[in-house]
């Protein structure tokens, strides 16, 4: 028999089996989001040539406006109606959702089945009786897999940013930086997603160990995510720090441009907000002239609260942290709940 | 030294407790038969040993380190029943995940066993027969050079040939390398060719541990008139004792025959099969282990 061998370990080695055993996934789910990013740079440079060969530069420097009227006023009525042609609200919203869901593909297809299948099919088994133990074996293999995933995703970030910096403007109405599009569509949200997406599928995949139904209750899960995220959290976020200013037909009282409008009231001097519904019900079928002296008449002033747009980067950076901060504490709850029930 | 102490080890399952109170030492360099029926615990007992489940009370300890500790993964390797390999693997694959998962691993054992097994390393490991995919476990578990080698069963799925070349091959490591081994297996003529220690587990507790050697020399078979039974229970340990006819055969814990009993050496599978008709440490008194 011979003497055993001492091997020096260079690269990691829960990289290197890793990669014997998940080729297929850790070639897979970057390749996919590298995939997803060349059709968006080569679509966008479709789309930048079509816009600098019909003469279109002016429709794409104006923000939340109707890029149409913008053109006509910009160009004439025929070039904006071509203009009209190249608006197609359908395909990008379509391309931002699935560019979107690429996260959640990512962790149905990549990161639940790995995890749950090694518990599933008994592999773990083999694993766990060599010099590596299960938490090692846990993050390891989550780590590279998602490691890759991540900057994969963020790369495509960068291609969807510059792809929809062109194609907001086939959103028919304009664009908004406020809106879910422009949010999502940036490297730190697909990095932020797929990293949430992975650390769910980990803790999915460790609790129940069975791969249809832990896929099942990833989608069903991440799905929740993605609601609260475009619902509840941004409404939550929008609002911390906010500003109020009276309006009024004083053009320098006003709200920056682009600003995020939180809430609008009616209220009277030191008074409380008043039933903003029942006020506007008063006004209606008065010009504005006529809103102004019955507002002034009753005392009474509108208020709007509003988040300043540079406070976007800054409420985005939140929104990503918390999902980052999210996905770690999924990532230190499935390595407890390992640690706590390994193989039974 | 100890290659295995375990004290009040128990581990349930929901409201079942698969292993209970077990209180077990088996000294290094030993070939031991763990045996019990069905659901007697040994599988769970192997499980913990190696790290694979973590028990509810009482703690074990392998080649003096706590069971799942990095050391104790170190130095123990085990095969599973169910032979725990990643069947999408190509054998050659499978091999290099192994030589990476390892710090010890002795690459000419590996090559030197395989290339005398009839399979080829770009072959599938999902695609090679029960038997194939047992010796290749085997031979991965071996490379690692370990301290203890804890066997669940796995020499069910070979043939009589195989198996007989396996357990030959293993007896040759635990000559040259001083390996312990633990073997579970519900063939005891298999196990009596090699074991030199017997633990037999039933109802998740011990119920005999000790090597084989003073288990034979301390037991013997007993024939004598059923109507003297009674009288001999007063005299020497009874196991169980069985009456066909006028005459009754008794498992006695005894080196010495009573007056008026035929006596004679006992087997190892009668043995283990005395103790398991009488599954209740309780109903007897507790046999010391022997080292």
């Amino acid at each position: 028999m011979t003497v055993p061998m001492i091997s020096a370990i260079k690269v990691p080695r829960m990289t290197r089996v890793t990669w014997y055993k998940h080729r297929t996934l850790v070639l897979g789910i970057p390749g996919m989001f590298l995939l997803a990013a060349t059709l968006l740079v080569i679509d966008s440079l479709l789309q930048r040539h079509w816009i600098s060969a019909h003469h279109f530069t002016n429709c794409l420097t104006y923000a939340n406006i109707d890029t149409s009227s913008q053109c006509l006023t910009e160009n004439s009525s025929p070039a904006q109606g071509v203009f009209a042609e190249f608006v197609n609200y359908w395909r990008t919203e379509g391309a931002v959702l699935a560019v979107f869901s690429l996260a959640a593909v990512a962790g149905l297809f990549g990161g639940v089945p790995w995890v749950a299948r090694e518990f599933e099919g008994g592999g773990f088994r083999f694993t766990w009786t060599q010099s590596v133990s299960p938490r090692r074996w846990l993050l390891g293999t989550f780590g590279l897999l998602t490691l890759l995933s991540v900057v994969a995703a963020a790369i495509c970030g960068v291609a969807a940013h510059w792809w929809f910096q062109v194609a907001q403007f086939r959103l028919d109405g304009g664009t908004n930086p406020w809106g879910w599009e422009s949010v999502e569509m940036t490297p730190l949200s697909m990095a932020s997603w797929t990293l949430l997406a992975m650390a769910l599928a980990l803790l999915l995949g460790v609790l129940i160990r069975r791969v249809l139904p832990a896929m099942i209750v990833f989608a069903v899960t991440f799905g929740g995510c993605v609601l609260a995220a475009q619902t509840w959290l941004p409404e939550f976020l929008f609002r911390v720090g906010e500003s109020s200013v009276r309006i009024t037909t004083n053009p320098n009282q006003t709200y920056p441009e682009m600003s995020y409008i939180a809430q609008t009231w009616y209220a009277r001097p030191g008074g409380p907000k008043l039933n903003t519904l029942a006020v506007v019900e008063q006004l209606q079928g008065y010009s504005l002239a006529q809103q102004d002296r019955w507002l002034a008449q009753r005392h009474l002033s509108e208020w709007i609260a509003y988040q300043p747009h540079s406070h976007l980067v800054w409420l985005v950076l939140a929104r990503n942290g918390i999902l980052v901060a999210v996905a770690a504490v999924l990532v230190v709850a499935s390595v407890w709940w390992l640690r706590r029930r390994p193989a039974e | 030294m100890n290659v295995i102490e375990t004290v009040g080890l128990g581990k349930r399952y929901r409201q079942t407790w698969a292993l209970r109170d077990c209180r077990l030492t088996i000294p290094a360099g030993q070939v031991t038969a763990l045996v019990g029926p069905n659901g007697a615990g040994k599988t769970t007992l192997l499980r913990i040993l190696a790290g694979l489940a973590t028990p509810t009370a009482g703690t074990a300890t392998v080649v003096g380190h706590a069971a799942g500790s990095q050391q104790a993964r170190d130095a123990v390797s085990a095969v599973d029943q169910a032979v725990p390999l990643y069947r999408h693997l190509r054998v050659r694959d499978l091999l290099a995940a192994a030589r990476a998962l390892n710090d010890r691993w002795d690459t000419d054992l590996a090559e030197q066993r395989l290339s005398s097994l009839p399979l080829t390393m770009s072959s599938k490991v999902g695609k090679l027969s029960g038997g194939q995919q047992a010796q290749l476990a085997l031979t991965l578990a071996m490379a690692r050079h370990p301290r203890l080698l804890l066997l669940d069963e796995p020499l069910a799925s070979l043939d009589p040939l195989a198996r007989q070349e396996v357990l030959g091959w293993l007896m040759t490591c635990v000559a040259e390398d001083g390996l312990s081994v633990v073997f579970s297996s519900h063939v005891i003529t298999e196990l009596e060719r090699v074991a030199t220690y017997l633990v037999v587990l039933s109802q998740g507790q011990v119920q005999l541990a000790a090597t084989v050697d003073s288990l034979l020399d301390s037991h013997l078979a007993l024939t004598g008139p059923a109507a003297d039974a009674d009288r001999l229970a007063g005299q020497v340990p009874v196991i169980t004792a069985q009456q066909a006819g006028r005459q009754t055969q008794v498992l006695a814990r005894t080196d010495t025959a009573p007056p008026g009993w035929a006596a004679r050496p006992v087997t190892m599978e009668e043995l283990v099969l005395g103790y398991l008709r009488e599954p209740s440490p309780r109903a007897r008194p507790r046999l010391e282990v022997a080292r």
